[in-house]
């Protein structure tokens, strides 16, 4: 039977790549088109999104401007350019400080057993309060700021990792070969660095990615609400917020920066996604 | 039974005194000095102390503590700074919008995502279990303002086959009350009907893989019978732990949808508290909130026993 079936072609590189994980290459790329409207914003066609311009507000999208004006007169397409730095920075940072954070809390947690039940009881209670409250709350208390921001989500997503990484670390303090190595000896910062890391790099990424996309949609609901960066800086969901006094006359200044927001968020979620399925075919069964 | 369901209700506790620690926490951990925030850049330094006084900044943490638990289990939640009224009016005013909003989401959101889930995973791997989900997805990408903007637009604005904004109480009539609740529960349950139709396709998946699947069929057993009494029945637990998680989802997103709708709710007041950073009343609703959300869960564990009598701690 072999010889009758025809050779399989093994597609190799960049395209190859593509063929076997669309999911990851389109999430990837529109990731990335994001990334370079937020790098170059001032070099795409964009004008200062904090010019106040009376006399021309609330146009409609025209020639002039691309994505019409808002009720200052500012130009919407230069405020949605610049306002991907600020959703970007707000998920990225937000994912890369709760996998820390949540990696560190998840070692003690794993390694020291006395502080395991206190550690986790705390998580378990902060991960009670639903992470839009926890933020709101924080923001209540301090100055708003884009680094306010980021440290409120932060904490109100680094429990999840904390758990996620306890568990990996609670499973490989069972396994065979980490037990030779702690009979043989080895100190625990090498077996974190040898054993644990490489098998919570995984799952770490694929949740950081989901935390981005949460942080993302977090930060837009807070800057909406009022509670999120300073109104001097343009974020999607700061332009949202003050287009809603004027969505049913002219939604657009609401619909742009939704468009934006939903694709970036969409891009990262595909990312997770796919990388989920490459990493760890058995998570994908259990979602 | 019994014993097992009263174990879990006291198990709770701890978790909820916990809840409470964090929550009283918040005014410490907060980087700066909120009192300050509070006051405002124009307050002068009496007008802060006056603050930091009333938020009780001034005395030790533990005395503190205390007394705010003390009050909380009098179901005392403090004083609104900005109207002087109690927290625990504020909150019942206005709770039934938002308890009507949850529980219609909640029941909307269900109905839609276990089927879709199900039909997903029977038909796992063909287009249309791919479009729906690619409509998951895309359901946990858009954020539920947008969402709700989107359903206003078309649907109120444009067709108007429902109203825009604002809330008829269920007392006026269960037409008028529904009219004006459908638009909000959509767009509030997008995100929860794409996580619950994911995990109902992965755990109806495993399931149809079973032999008693296949024992059922050959019995002669119809399909939708296969798929809704055998097949779910097996693969309810983790879809009934997401509903229980995706609360936290509906109560989050409750604030937002309040607010494009014009719902005078909880999430109205929690928001207009923000504005005028009135930290009790939105001390007191995180509080409330997250005692409803330990509840929820409290009661997915008993349906656990219910679901699966192999379950027992």
């Amino acid at each position: 039977m072999p010889d009758v079936l025809p050779p399989i072609k093994v597609r190799r590189g960049l395209s190859g790549f593509v063929y076997r994980h669309p999911t990851i290459a389109f999430g990837a790329a529109l990731l990335i088109l994001m990334l370079l409207i937020a790098l170059l914003a001032p070099y795409l066609g964009t004008v200062d999104p904090t010019a106040l311009s009376p006399a021309k507000r609330t146009r409609d999208p025209s020639v002039e401007f691309w994505f019409g004006t808002d009720m200052f007169g500012r130009d919407v397409y230069s405020r949605v350019m610049y306002g991907a730095r600020v959703s970007l920075t707000v998920g990225f940072s937000v994912a890369i400080l709760a996998s820390l954070a949540g990696l560190a809390v998840g070692l003690i947690s794993g390694f020291v057993r006395w502080a395991d039940g206190i550690i986790m009881r705390i998580m378990d209670g902060m991960m009670s309060i639903p992470p839009i409250l926890l933020a709101v709350a924080l923001m209540a208390l301090t100055r708003a700021s884009v680094s306010n921001v980021v440290t409120a989500i932060t904490v109100a997503e680094f429990p999840r990792v904390a758990r996620l990484v306890r568990g990996v670390v609670l499973s490989l303090r069972e396994q065979p070969y980490v037990d030779a190595a702690v009979a043989a000896g080895t100190r625990s910062p090498m077996i974190i660095m040898r054993h644990i890391l490489p098998n919570t790099l995984a799952p770490m990424t694929v949740q950081a990615t989901y935390i981005c996309a949460s942080a993302m949609i977090v930060e837009a609901i807070l800057s909406f609400i009022g509670a999120g960066t300073p109104p001097s800086i343009p974020s999607w969901g700061n332009i949202m917020a003050e287009g809603r006094a004027l969505w049913q006359v002219k939604p657009f200044i609401v619909f742009f920066p939704a468009v934006f927001l939903s694709l970036t968020v969409l891009a990262v979620n595909l990312l997770g996604d796919g990388l989920r399925d490459m990493l760890d075919p058995r998570m994908a069964k259990r979602l | 039974m019994l014993a097992h369901i009263v174990r879990r209700m006291v198990a709770t506790i701890p978790v909820m005194a916990i809840v409470a620690l964090f929550v009283f926490s918040l005014l410490y951990i907060a980087p700066g000095d909120p009192a300050a925030v509070i006051a405002g850049d124009q307050a002068s330094p009496e007008d802060v102390e006056k603050i930091r006084k009333s938020l009780g900044l001034d005395r030790p943490f533990l005395t503190r503590f205390g007394e705010w638990s003390w009050h909380i289990l009098q179901a005392d939640l403090g004083t609104s700074m900005f109207t002087g009224l109690p927290v625990t009016q504020l909150i019942a005013q206005r709770l039934e919008p938002t308890l009507s909003l949850m529980v219609v989401t909640l029941i909307l959101a269900v109905s839609i995502a276990v089927p879709m889930g199900v039909i997903a995973a029977w038909k796992a791997g063909t287009w249309i279990d791919r479009g729906l989900m690619a409509c998951a997805v895309f359901g946990f990408s858009v954020p539920v303002f947008v969402v709700g903007y989107l359903l206003a637009y078309v649907f109120a604005l444009e067709l108007d086959w429902f109203p825009v904004q604002g809330y008829t109480p269920l007392s006026a009539g269960f037409g008028p009350w529904l009219e004006n609740l459908v638009l909000p529960a959509i767009a509030l349950g997008c995100v929860y009907i794409a996580l619950i139709a994911r995990i109902t396709r992965a755990s109806t998946l495993e399931v149809l893989q079973q032999d008693y699947i296949r024992t059922a069929r050959s019995k002669g057993m119809g399909q939708s019978g296969i798929l809704f009494v055998h097949a779910l029945k097996n693969a309810a637990v983790p879809i009934v732990t997401v509903i229980g998680i995706g609360v936290a989802l509906l109560i989050g997103g409750a604030v937002v949808t309040e607010s494009v709708f014009a719902i005078p709710g909880l999430g109205r007041l929690t928001i207009d508290a923000i504005v005028r950073r009135d930290y009790p009343v939105i001390q007191g609703i995180v509080l409330l909130f997250s005692f409803v959300y330990v509840l929820v869960n409290l009661t997915v564990d008993v349906l656990y026993t219910l679901l699966d009598p192999r379950i027992r701690y």
